[in-house]
């Protein structure tokens, strides 16, 4: 068997075993066996990882993103088994801590769910979708829409992943395609110039909550996070 | 003198247009960039020397807001919130006095007064 055949072969097998497996998570998830969902998941991110790596070095990209978002699929799964499990109590916004890993959670899974929702759909997705929207209610009302911190950098310039220039000397444009090639702008010597509160931030992660104000004055915040969708691919 | 990753993106797009415009590396100054990681654009000052090219700054300064909508919405489902929006623009008239405006708010608004300026 050529090796084109055999990838094809196992890409198909990836695919039907992660239905199969999508159908057991689903029955743990009706049963609250939420432990057993997770590790379901976490298995198979962690089985074919590997298999996406081959992916990457060989010809076959279409196959990668395939596989790619499979797993940003599985991923997101996690992310709401570990929600479902951490909200059973219907006093969990009571409890400062847990509520702070929830919205973290919770804008980690809408940040995954959304990057696949173009390509994926089905009972699964709607499940989760639906569920983000309830917990997105439930923190409107208890705690509002919230203030954001958000910082603001200088930097010495911008530098074009295309031609290596200034970006302000080029005319390529971040995020297009050249030759196969997305354009990327990568920042030089990067500096911390200020920290806003906002109410429209980029990371929703970087939320001020009114219970780390220390006596002194000071808050206790996040201001930025190094979030990818795909981080946990490289771990 | 710094230049916003906004402005540098409008400098491109209109040289895509084909409008003559200078920056501040073609100027040969040497400034440093801002980089915002929130919702809001900046788009710093800009000098329009040829009214003619008006239409055309607009349309861009639309779909670099447009573009910024799309992607809020994306990110939130469906939930549309307010850009907010920092430009101001100096024309050189051809008696060579200078018409400013100047907006610091809600990208709207700031669409609804350029289209304004479009019809005059």
């Amino acid at each position: 068997m050529t090796r084109k055949k055999q990838r094809k072969n196992q890409m198909d097998y990836i695919m039907s075993n992660g239905l199969k497996i999508s159908k057991r998570w689903r029955n743990l998830m009706f049963t609250k066996k939420f432990s057993l969902a997770n590790k379901l998941c976490h298995e198979f991110i962690q089985k074919n990882k590997k298999e996406l790596n081959k992916y990457k070095y060989s010809n076959s990209e279409k196959k990668y993103y395939k596989l790619w978002r499979l797993l940003i699929l599985f991923k997101t799964m996690q992310d709401y088994t570990e929600l479902s499990q951490l909200t059973q109590d219907i006093m969990w916004h009571k409890e400062y801590k847990i509520t702070e890993k929830i919205w973290d959670k919770k804008c980690d899974c809408t940040d995954r769910i959304n990057t696949i929702l173009d390509c994926c759909s089905g009972v699964i997705i709607d499940e989760i979708l639906i569920f983000l929207s309830t917990l997105e209610e439930i923190f409107e009302n208890e705690f509002g829409c919230g203030l954001y911190a958000s910082p603001g950098f200088i930097i010495d310039k911008f530098v074009c992943s295309i031609c290596l220039q200034d970006t302000r000397a080029c005319t390529h444009i971040n995020g297009r395609l050249y030759d196969g090639k997305i354009c990327k702008n990568k920042p030089l010597h990067l500096q911390l110039d200020h920290i806003s509160a906002v109410v429209n931030p980029k990371d929703k992660r970087c939320r001020i909550w009114p219970w780390n104000k220390k006596e002194d004055g000071t808050i206790e915040m996040c201001f930025l996070t190094l979030f990818a969708v795909d981080d946990f691919l490289s771990k | 003198m710094i230049d916003t990753d906004d402005s540098i993106h409008l400098c491109k797009l209109l040289k895509l247009e084909n409008i003559s415009c200078a920056n501040s590396y073609d100027l040969r100054l040497d400034s440093k960039v801002s980089h915002l990681r929130s919702g809001q654009i900046e788009l710093g000052i800009i000098w329009v020397l040829d009214k003619v090219c008006l239409p055309i700054l607009i349309g861009v300064i639309g779909r670099i807001i447009g573009d910024k909508i799309i992607n809020r919405l994306k990110s939130k489902n469906d939930e549309l919130e307010k850009i907010n929006t920092q430009i101001e623009i100096k024309i050189v008239d051809d008696n060579l006095s200078i018409i400013s405006i100047k907006h610091n708010g809600d990208a709207e608004k700031l669409m609804k007064i350029l289209e304004g300026l479009k019809n005059d």
